[in-house]
């Protein structure tokens, strides 16, 4: 009976400490909501815009960790491709789902060269994938400003004059996607609601179908991949890279198939989540997508080693929901919505602090116990002769 | 060998589907025009009224010196005019007209010479619309100033 | 013997140095003053030299290069604007910005470098962070720190301290008006160097002492370094604390003569140039000398302030931002892929 009880209580508390920190965020939130004083017609459709706008971008942040590369922060580099796409279908004027397509098509061939890239530099730097991937992320941020800002409308065509800048040449710092704005959401819309459940009461909330569709067509390629050969030699990888070069698998080769994997899927999602927002920020959408997915991904409990497609959402649910109602609630609490806004910074950025301080202490204590052990070895052998 | 086959096969497929997406995709922005036109040597009045219909669009009407702008999809459309007594109660004469603008992208369609039933109707589009004002792009490695969260200025 | 020169200064050094040299020589010819580009760069070098100084110390113990300076840049903010509130002008009030600065630095170090033992070989990136969190951490502090010094807070009654303080009638140029000189166009902040000469000299010599050795005997060898009695973790935290403690002097240097304390965002990314620096001077992730200091911030500096003169002057357009954001993160790819290298 006390046993039962005991284990129960391991059970509860070492359930608290493997997800401490989606716990905390629920907490937070659930404190913030009522101060916000949002209401929940309101956040409910918030949140499943945001869900729709970003899971596709979280999601390619998998297959790099099941590989055991970390946090893939060169995830900004298929950003980028996914840009430049959409920069030459707003050109062209092609709109609605074929310019969605076109613009996938496009920035795929300029991820997967990125993709190869990055791949072979971190395979170079083993061991320090997250900090190169990190600084590759601005090394390419600065290729991608020169060709945009430079090349563009000088010797690579731009025959939209509304695109580029009054000097003739670079593009303009916004450009409006008014042509593909939401056409993925609004392929298949569906609108629920009034709800009333008791005196609970829910209005209009549009679901964009079609979205919800694409992401649930990726998660279902994650699961099936994991399954794969190839996703069975990453997961080797993942755990051990020497045991899985002397077991004759490819190290370096599919250590760079994981990371081609992973660009090209974030071009992609760069593309919907670009959709959603309507409007492409050229010089810096890119880079706020590669740091608030890894600070979602994490904030779902996810780590440096290990995440799952539940990280993903619980993550998405959460971030945003901080996001949502953090100003409002730093503003009716302090006066001042920028505090807020500071708030959710300091938040992104200390999450991804925490996190990582985590992984690498764990790390640390195995790295000391292996050790110890090691030492002790030797001493239970002349205990037992 | 087999497998080299099939990648070109792949990349020929993409990019034949590509070259589709970029034909149905393509949106080419329409200019009707109705002004007074010279065209060798004669000239055309403007219409007194007119009604356009474009790819089965609500009608839009011009008055003398009138021109509109609308954007249409795809690689064909249908283009049907009502010319119009100036009170615009009449119909005078309709022309329907089957428009294949293809890979192309912008056109002006010159609405007194469509009326004249002539062929040369379809003009270049005016250049050097106004530009909406820009912000002055400088390069920068700053990730994020995130979203809104700018600091406050003076 | 050109062979051996190679080897010494390593290929990124002569590409880079063989580029400024060609901008300094092709300056005349598109109308750029020599001796006006010069002074700039040596303003830049003098301006920067502290904070890519305080990279070495916890590169010589294999804590990596810091980029989590803008924690170090904090307390430098911290103690200037306390320095301002206190109406302290003039050279004191530099010294006083110092006095203030350095002792955060430490307290803030010390608990930097305890967490920096716990995350061995994770420490760059987990640095990246703290620094960014810290950031983010003191726009609300700036917000709601209880200052009252009419220069610092904004006018129309608001709350919270401006974006930009300036420091002019405060010591605006005290160091580099000490015993400056003038030839012509170019203009000598000597005190500046003096200073930058006075901090590396200190740094270089605490590596010779007993303390010092130590530290670099656990950057090279840490597990050799423990087997003859140096406490390897106490050692990482001196060198944190000492870099953190340079970042915060370097900042106030900086801003003595940038003339403005920029405060919210601004530390946000002063790490990343410093680095740089250090790595184009021939530092490597684990190994940097005074001399890589010099070398890497005049080198950084001089393409900093040559490509916009001369390059805008060819090609009538602005590249020198895209060039500095190439050259700097090629140079810290380069040697993060390098390191793994040798290793091997």
């Amino acid at each position: 009976m006390t046993q039962a009880k005991r284990t129960f209580a391991q059970k509860l508390s070492g359930f608290f400490a493997n997800n401490a920190v989606p716990i905390i965020f629920i907490v937070i939130s659930a404190l913030a909501i009522p101060i916000s004083g949002f209401s929940a017609t309101y956040l409910i459709q918030e949140l499943l815009i945001r869900i729709g706008r970003n899971s596709f971008l979280i999601l390619s942040l998998l297959i790099p960790i099941m590989a055991g590369m970390g946090l893939n922060f060169g995830m900004v580099l298929g950003a980028m491709a996914g840009q430049i796409g959409l920069i030459f279908v707003c050109d062209w004027s092609i709109v609605g789902i074929p310019g969605i397509v076109l613009a996938m098509i496009i920035g795929t061939p300029i991820a997967v060269l990125l993709g190869l890239l990055c791949g072979v530099v971190l395979n170079r730097a083993k061991g320090q994938e997250m900090v190169t991937s990190y600084i590759l992320g601005f090394f390419i941020n600065g290729l991608y400003q020169l060709v945009v800002l430079y090349f563009m409308g000088w010797f690579i065509p731009i025959t939209d004059t509304s695109l580029v800048l009054s000097r003739g040449y670079g593009i303009r710092n916004a450009i409006s996607l008014m042509n593909i704005r939401t056409i993925l959401d609004r392929l298949l819309p569906l609108r629920v609601g009034p709800f009333d459940i008791g005196s609970f009461h829910l209005g209009y909330i549009d679901i964009p179908v079609a979205t919800y569709l694409v992401i649930a067509a990726f998660c279902l390629f994650v699961v099936w991949f994991r399954k794969t050969k190839l996703g069975q030699d990453m997961r080797a990888i993942g755990q051990d890279r020497a045991v899985s070069d002397s077991a004759g698998i490819p190290v370096d080769r599919t250590r760079v198939i994981a990371i081609v994997i992973s660009t090209v899927l974030a071009c992609f999602g760069q593309i919907i989540y670009l959709q959603n927002m309507g409007t492409l920020n050229t010089y810096n959408s890119h880079d706020q997508a590669g740091m608030f997915s890894i600070a979602a991904l994490l904030i779902g409990g996810a780590s440096v080693t290990r995440a799952g497609i539940g990280n993903v959402f619980l993550g998405v649910i959460l971030f945003h929901l901080m996001f949502i109602v953090a100003p409002m609630a730093g503003k009716n609490l302090m006066g001042q919505a920028q505090i807020g806004e500071f708030f959710r910074v300091f938040v992104s950025y200390g999450i991804i602090a925490v996190a990582l301080v985590l992984h690498a202490w764990k790390r640390h204590n195995a790295i000391m116990n292996a050790r110890r052990s090691l030492r002790g070895a030797p001493d239970k052998k002349e205990a037992a002769l | 060998m087999r497998s080299f086959i099939e990648r070109v096969a792949a990349l020929v497929v993409i990019l034949i589907a590509s070259v589709g997406l970029f034909y149905i995709g393509r949106e080419h922005k329409v200019f009707l025009d109705n002004k007074t036109i010279e065209m060798e040597g004669q000239s055309f009045r403007a219409l007194k009224f007119v009604r356009v219909s474009v790819a089965g669009k609500d009608p839009i009407e011009l008055m003398p010196r009138d021109r509109d702008l609308l954007a249409v999809v795809g690689p064909s459309f249908k283009l049907k005019v009502e010319v119009m007594d100036e009170f615009g109660e009449d119909v005078e004469k309709t022309i329907e007209r089957e428009l294949k603008p293809g890979f192309d992208k912008d056109m002006m369609l010159s609405m007194p010479l469509l009326a004249a039933d002539r062929d040369d109707y379809i003009l270049p589009p005016p250049t050097g619309p106004a530009r909406p004002p820009e912000n002055d792009v400088k390069p920068t490695d700053e990730l994020v100033i995130p979203l809104d969260a700018a600091p406050p200025t003076d | 013997m050109l062979k051996k020169f190679i080897n010494a200064a390593g290929w990124p050094r002569i590409i880079i140095g063989l580029f400024l040299t060609a901008l300094f020589a092709t300056a005349p010819f598109v109308g750029v003053l020599v001796s006006t580009s010069l002074s700039d760069t040596l303003v830049r070098f003098g301006m920067n030299g502290v904070l890519v100084l305080a990279m070495v110390p916890m590169v010589q113990t294999g804590c990596g290069l810091n980029f989590g300076l803008p924690l170090g840049i904090i307390s430098g903010l911290l103690g200037a604007t306390l320095s301002i509130e206190l109406n302290i002008r003039g050279m004191s009030g530099f010294a006083a910005a110092i006095a203030f600065a350095v002792p955060i630095a430490v307290i803030l170090g010390y608990f930097y470098g305890q967490l920096l033992n716990r995350v061995k070989g994770g420490e760059m990136m987990i640095a990246t962070y703290v620094g960014f969190s810290s950031v983010a951490f003191m726009c609300i502090a700036w917000l709601l720190l209880p200052y009252k010094s009419p220069t610092m807070i904004w006018g129309y009654g608001g709350s919270g301290l401006r974006t930009t303080i300036s420091v002019d009638g405060y010591w605006h140029d005290i160091l580099s008006n000490f015993l400056s000189l003038d030839f012509g166009h170019l203009h000598i902040p000597t005190g500046m160097f003096l200073f930058l000469a006075a901090l590396c000299l200190l740094v270089w010599l605490f590596m010779k002492t007993k303390t010092g050795t130590a530290m670099t005997a656990v950057g090279s060898n840490p597990v050799f370094a423990a087997a003859s009695g140096v406490n390897v973790d106490r050692m990482r935290i001196v060198s944190v604390v000492l870099s953190t403690a340079l970042g915060a002097i370097g900042i106030i240097v900086y801003e003595q003569s940038f003339g403005f304390i920029q405060l919210y965002m601004g530390p946000f990314y002063m790490a990343l140039p410093a680095v740089a620096s250090i790595l184009l001077g021939g530092a490597s992730v684990n190994k940097a000398s005074i001399w890589n200091v010099l070398v890497g911030t005049f080198l950084f500096q001089g393409i900093l302030t040559m490509t916009p003169s001369v390059i805008n002057n060819i090609l009538q357009t602005d590249m020198s931002e895209v060039i500095r954001i190439i050259v700097s993160n090629g140079m810290i790819l380069y040697a993060l892929t390098r390191k793994a290298q040798v290793k091997r």
